[in-house]
């Protein structure tokens, strides 16, 4: 594992290697919280590998450290020690311009809150990650095909407001996938809806990421979403234990 | 594009337009405050600005020229013979009392010469000729007296001094700082409404130079000959005349104090609230971030708002100001704004608004972007 690591990107480039690559890498990765008496090992030492088009969901107890490693794996957080690859690009020592680019380029976040600009509408919502992500002219017609793959093409033009929270969801959806990131990260996607919205939502992450190549990580409470997940991980006192 | 700047500004409107009221109402202020203040300089020396003496011989430390000091009237003679003056004549500039129609009393502040021609008074005549004043117990009045003596025409009689005069001429902008309306009169009228006061005797020479001749030259044989005596440029006199009411109305303090109290105080407005939109929407600009922004890109979207409330508050200072105009006329009252006023002010406004948005800048870039996974 450790020298697919560090080999990451020789192998991604390499077009004679048989196996594709991962998508998502991790080797060894701890993050330490605080300082002193109040230190919390948030997470021991986890190693995981993740193929494009693959679907894993993080199973655990609350605390046990999953949003703590989605936001590594998102580049959101640096690990305290070990190593990780997005896309065949190590992370673990970047810096915070670097890391911006990576999430720029690579990952897209479903988030469980949502997340969306209240100001803006779902078309603008979708639209203004793209241009972040250096999109110009080409933000709306894209933002547009997002939500009609995510069938929101009757409520471009609503404000989150006036969405329910399972169309807010797809919107946070389309959003993330509109860049066509090798990566999607979800937070506990399904935790604030109905379970008909759940499952909806569910049933696109799985479709996109089948069909669009995505590798997904879906860190869940939600026992529904192992039946969605083509591999299942639990997550234990900031370790991986299945 | 999508502005997530404007939409942000569009969606919290009410915060939005505390905000811009809070630059408007600094703006306004120190536009206000500016405005009467130079108006009220302008006023202070207008006589001074628009006559063309080179120089004015005054008495010792005259103050200004409302409060005018007398001196015999014969200097004068000396003052030509002076090389390298081509004219100069005497000024009496007294106060008297006007009979109005009501029966009531004002004062009248009277500019008083032989010609007022060479001179360049009154600079602004509406009606009348000006050399008709040494024809008859006659003068001219300035349509600005309107306010304190009710309308009056050409042809129309008052008594001055208990004597009848008819009013021949009307000017404009013959304006002091003391408010009292202007007049214009011929030297020997004015001298017998106060006979035992003015016979000859004058409060001003007003001198010409010769072309080509050196002012300094002229001035110090002008010293020489009149030690009890200022003898002063246009531009140091009219100076001297508006220092005097800066300094002694204390209106030079208070517009400054007002000045910065206004912009104090919208200062502090938009800083808070525009600190206080940033803290709303802390978890929107960890959105950015996790999006792929950075700083920078919030940076922006602070400091686009901060320009654009500065210049939509600017802009309905101005229009206020505008507006303003035509109800402060009947009081007398003119906001004199030269550009650089608007230049400086809009300038300092947009400077102020991008100083409030930087206060937000710190939290943003210690902004914790795991904070877009909390509930
Ligand atoms: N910023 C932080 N500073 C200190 N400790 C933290 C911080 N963030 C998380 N922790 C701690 O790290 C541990 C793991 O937290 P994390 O949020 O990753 O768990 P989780 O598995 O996502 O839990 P949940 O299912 O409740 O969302 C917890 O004990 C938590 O208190
Ligand atoms: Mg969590």
């Amino acid at each position: 594992m450790s020298s697919l690591l560090r080999e990451a990107p020789a192998i991604l480039s390499s077009a004679t290697h048989a196996a594709p690559a991962p998508a998502v890498l991790a080797e060894d990765v701890t993050k330490r919280y605080g300082e002193g008496v109040h230190v919390v090992d948030a997470v021991r030492g986890v190693s995981l590998a993740i193929d494009p088009g693959e679907i894993v969901a993080l199973e655990g107890p609350s605390g046990s450290g999953k949003t703590t490693l989605l936001s590594i794996l998102g580049c959101i957080l640096t690990p305290t020690s070990g190593r990780v690859a997005i896309a065949g690009r190590c992370v673990e020592s970047a810096g915070p311009a670097e890391l911006a680019a990576v999430r720029r380029r690579s990952i897209g976040f479903v988030f469980q809150q949502y997340n969306l600009f209240p100001a803006l509408t779902a078309l603008e919502n979708v639209a203004y990650a793209l241009q972040v992500k250096g999109a110009r002219r080409d933000a709306r017609p894209r933002a547009k095909a997002a939500l009609e793959a995510v069938g929101l093409g009757d409520r471009m033009h609503f404000l989150p407001r006036d969405l329910s929270g399972g169309q807010k969801q797809r919107v946070a959806l389309a959003r993330a996938i509109a860049g066509n990131p090798p990566v999607v990260l979800a937070d506990e996607p399904t935790a604030n809806l109905d379970s008909a919205s759940a499952r909806r939502v569910l049933e696109l992450l799985r479709q996109l990421a089948h069909d669009r190549g995505h590798a997904l990580l879906i860190v869940t409470h939600d026992v529904a979403v192992r039946a969605f997940a083509d591999r299942v991980l639990v997550m234990r006192d900031g370790r991986l234990v299945a | 594009m999508v502005d997530l700047a404007l939409k942000m500004l569009l969606h919290d409107r009410v915060r939005t337009a505390i905000t811009v009221l809070g630059v408007t109402f600094a703006v306004s202020l120190v536009l206000v405050q500016t405005g009467l203040f130079l108006g009220a300089m302008r006023n202070a020396s207008a006589v001074i600005d628009h006559s063309s003496a080179d120089l004015w011989i005054t008495a010792h430390d005259a103050a200004n020229v409302d409060f005018a000091q007398i001196g015999p009237a014969s200097i004068v003679e000396r003052v030509r013979a002076v090389r390298g003056v081509a004219r100069a004549d005497n000024l009496l500039v007294g106060f008297i009392l006007i009979s109005l129609p009501t029966g009531s009393q004002e004062f009248l502040e009277v500019y008083a010469m032989e010609d007022f021609r060479p001179w360049g008074f009154p600079w602004h005549v509406l009606e009348g000729n000006i050399d008709d004043l040494r024809r008859g117990p006659f003068f001219f009045l300035d349509e600005s007296a309107t306010r304190r003596y009710g309308p009056f025409r050409v042809g129309d009689i008052r008594e001055l001094m208990g004597r009848r005069f008819e009013i021949i001429g009307r000017t404009a902008e013959a304006l002091s700082f003391t408010t009292t309306p202007i007049a214009f009169m011929d030297i020997r009228r004015l001298r017998s409404l106060q006979p035992n006061l003015l016979q000859g005797q004058t409060h001003y020479v007003l001198v010409r130079l010769a072309p080509g001749a050196d002012v300094e030259a002229v001035r110090a044989q002008l010293r020489v000959l009149l030690p009890y005596h200022d003898v002063l440029t246009r531009a140091e006199w009219s100076e001297r005349s508006r220092r005097y009411w800066i300094v002694s109305t204390g209106l030079g303090l208070n517009m400054y104090v007002t000045v910065l109290l206004g912009a104090l105080v919208g200062v502090v407005i938009v800083a808070q609230t525009l600190y206080g939109a940033t803290m709303e929407h802390l978890r929107e600009f960890g959105t950015v971030k996790a999006i792929g922004g950075g700083n920078r890109d919030i940076y922006a979207i602070l400091g686009k708002q901060a320009v654009i409330v500065a210049v939509v508050g600017f802009l309905i200072a101005e229009l206020s100001a505008w507006l303003m105009r035509p109800t402060l006329k009947p009081y007398g009252l003119t906001l004199v704004l030269p550009a650089s006023v608007h230049i400086a002010t809009g300038i300092s406004a947009l400077a102020l608004c991008l100083g409030a948005a930087a206060i937000s800048f710190r939290k943003v870039a210690r902004l914790d972007p795991a904070l877009v996974f909390r509930s």
